[in-house]
């Protein structure tokens, strides 16, 4: 009975990654803005990153939207976007209708590296650290107080590691 | 012992399904990460423990008598095991492309079961009892114990023996499987209160039974952004044919899902024999309190 | 999928299906029949991640569909059920799999309707023999 109990509380769509504590894995994908350069690994070296897989189908991606607008102009950390299975000319014109909290679009039209992140739904979320290691992921779209319950004190924490 | 085996058995079947329900909730709730526990789970703890069910429902019959019946009933028993295993075996090497030996174990089972309640049946008109008589004492066992093998018949032939195929089909073409043929006479449009979509209808070439033209559906609903799929089922005593239309693979073809499942209406029949089963027992329990209270 | 793209793709379908001389084509095009039945059995023990409780084999879901491929190309390659498997494991979990592992976590799981048979046939022997 416990356990039943216990089991209201828990969410049927959240499913732990195994990639936390796990380097991104290696990939060559296209860029949103330009198609014939592309990306690799490399671009999350350096900065602390927030990966946000969305797509102009996708509804929820515009409740999040907002959100991320207003966290771009947090110092020191860099949005980049993975747009996941969607049409080129969507993403941009949706881009456009609502504002580019990006710094950097990867394009995924297949879904592959989406595969290879563990991605099952839209949107969803992963914060890299400088080495580009995942650290977490957040299923669902972002928001004020998902941000402040799940991801500053991650943040604050790693702030302190790295002034320790 | 004999008499509560299957007792015993069936409450850890029941057992079996209650943990591996339950086990994904408990891990999840004890912090120890999330796992899924599915049919394959259950098909293969099931397996054993349904030989075992059957085996014992087979012997059943030997439960009543004295102990120099037992033994003579233990040795023809014997005999009936022989006759199960040859006739299993020759009917699978004849009939299938390949022995598996489970298929082999439970058509063994089955078989083994209805050759006991022919032997039982048997040794009661033996008696001298009449069929009337013979069907009031033992119609309960009789009719619940047949319905127990003819549906493990169903269960264990089509899940051995389904074949399925995943083909695209432009409108026209013929799709072979098993021993039938699907063809694909036309495609139209569909229009619903809450969905669009499109009606595929197939026929069914050279067969010696007349079968309806088979029609499947993909119903889109705008609303919430689904394309779902409507079959369409024949089911036959000897099979059951599914087809399935499924999306579009390009603007003129279609991606069709058939399958052809042997001795599917058996596992709903062999339902109905146990439920008359359980009838028969109510009746039977209800006759035999009406003579105690006349004698 | 867009909702309009969908609509367009089966509007577009019915309008020009008409008679199709070459042959139907297998969507997933295996070299042998062990090959066909290795997906088919592969497919049967993934989990469609987005629907309520169903196999990728049952599923029409986008996920489904993509997981379908790789395992397709995956067995087409030559991979083994376990590299497979291992594939999936190392990008979305033990979830994905509907056959838990056999490991310490799920040893109760494996072994618990067996233990428990033994447990009571055990018992009644012993009630049988060591009884009054």
């Amino acid at each position: 009975m416990f356990f039943l109990w216990q089991g209201l509380n828990k969410d049927p769509s959240h499913i732990p990654s195994p990639l936390i504590n796990k380097p991104i894995p290696k990939f060559t994908a296209a860029r949103l803005d330009s198609s014939n350069k592309s990306f690799s690994e490399h671009c999350f070296f350096g900065h602390l990153s927030l990966l946000v897989v969305w797509s102009s189908w996708c509804s929820h991606c515009l409740e999040e939207h907002t959100f991320l607008l207003h966290v771009k102009k947090k110092p020191g950390l860099q949005i980049i976007g993975l747009n996941y299975r969607d049409n080129l000319l969507s993403a941009k014109h949706w881009l456009k209708q609502y504002g580019n909290p990006y710094n950097k679009i990867i394009f995924d039209p297949n879904g592959l590296l989406g595969i290879n992140l563990g991605v099952y739904g839209v949107p969803e979320s992963f914060l890299l650290d400088e080495k580009g290691i995942i650290r977490y992921k957040h299923i669902g779209p972002l928001s004020e107080s998902s941000w402040h319950i799940d991801v500053e004190p991650l943040l604050s924490l790693w702030d302190k590691g790295s002034h320790g | 012992m004999l008499l509560i085996s299957n007792n015993v058995l069936l409450s850890v079947a029941v057992f079996t399904i209650l943990l591996g329900t339950l086990y994904p909730l408990i891990i999840d709730v004890l912090g120890l990460g999330k796992l899924s526990v599915g049919a394959p789970y259950f098909n293969q703890v099931f397996t054993p423990l349904a030989f075992l069910i059957l085996f014992f429902m087979g012997i059943s019959y030997l439960l009543n008598g004295s102990q120099a019946d037992k033994i003579r009933h233990l040795k023809k028993s014997v005999c009936v095991m022989v006759a199960a295993i040859s006739v299993s075996m020759l009917l699978l090497l004849l009939l299938t492309p390949a022995l598996q030996w489970k298929v082999m174990i439970g058509l063994t089972l089955t078989l083994w079961i209805i050759l006991n309640t022919l032997q039982m049946l048997w040794r009661e008109k033996q008696k001298k009892m009449t069929l009337q008589k013979i069907f009031q004492t033992r119609g309960a066992m009789l009719l619940a114990h047949l319905g127990v093998a003819v549906s493990a018949i169903g269960i264990i032939l089509s899940s051995a023996y389904s074949l399925q195929r995943d083909v695209r089909m432009r409108v026209g073409d013929t799709v072979p499987l098993g021993m039938y043929q699907f063809k694909l006479t036309h495609v139209d449009a569909l229009r619903g209160p809450n969905y669009t979509g499109a009606e595929a209808t197939l026929q069914l070439l050279n067969t010696s039974v007349s079968v309806p033209d088979l029609k499947s559906q993909l119903r889109y609903y705008p609303v919430s952004d689904i394309a779902l799929s409507k079959p369409a089922i024949n089911m036959g005593l000897w099979r059951d044919l599914y087809v399935a239309l499924a999306e579009p693979v390009s603007p003129n073809a279609w991606a069709f899902r058939f399958y052809v499942k042997p001795f599917m209406l058996w596992i709903w029949m062999g339902g109905i024999l146990m439920v008359a089963g359980g009838l028969c027992a109510i009746l039977q329990t209800k006759r035999r309190e009406r003579l105690r209270q006349i004698n | 999928m867009g909702k309009r793209t969908r609509r367009i793709l089966i509007f577009l379908s019915v309008l020009l299906s008409s008679s199709g001389l070459a042959e139907s084509t297998e969507i997933y095009a295996f070299n042998s029949a062990t090959e066909q039945l290795h997906f088919q059995h592969m497919t049967e023990e993934i989990r469609c991640l987005v629907c309520q409780n169903q196999n990728i084999a049952d599923s029409n879901a986008p996920l489904a569909n993509d997981l379908r491929q790789i395992i397709y190309e995956e067995i087409k390659k030559g991979n083994s059920e376990r590299v497979i498997k291992k594939y999936l494991v190392d990008r979305y979990g033990e979830y994905i799999l509907l056959k838990p592992l056999f490991s310490p976590l799920t040893y109760v799981l494996w072994l618990g309707p067996f233990l428990l048979l033994l447990i009571i046939v055990i018992k009644i022997f012993c009630g049988m023999k060591c009884g009054p």
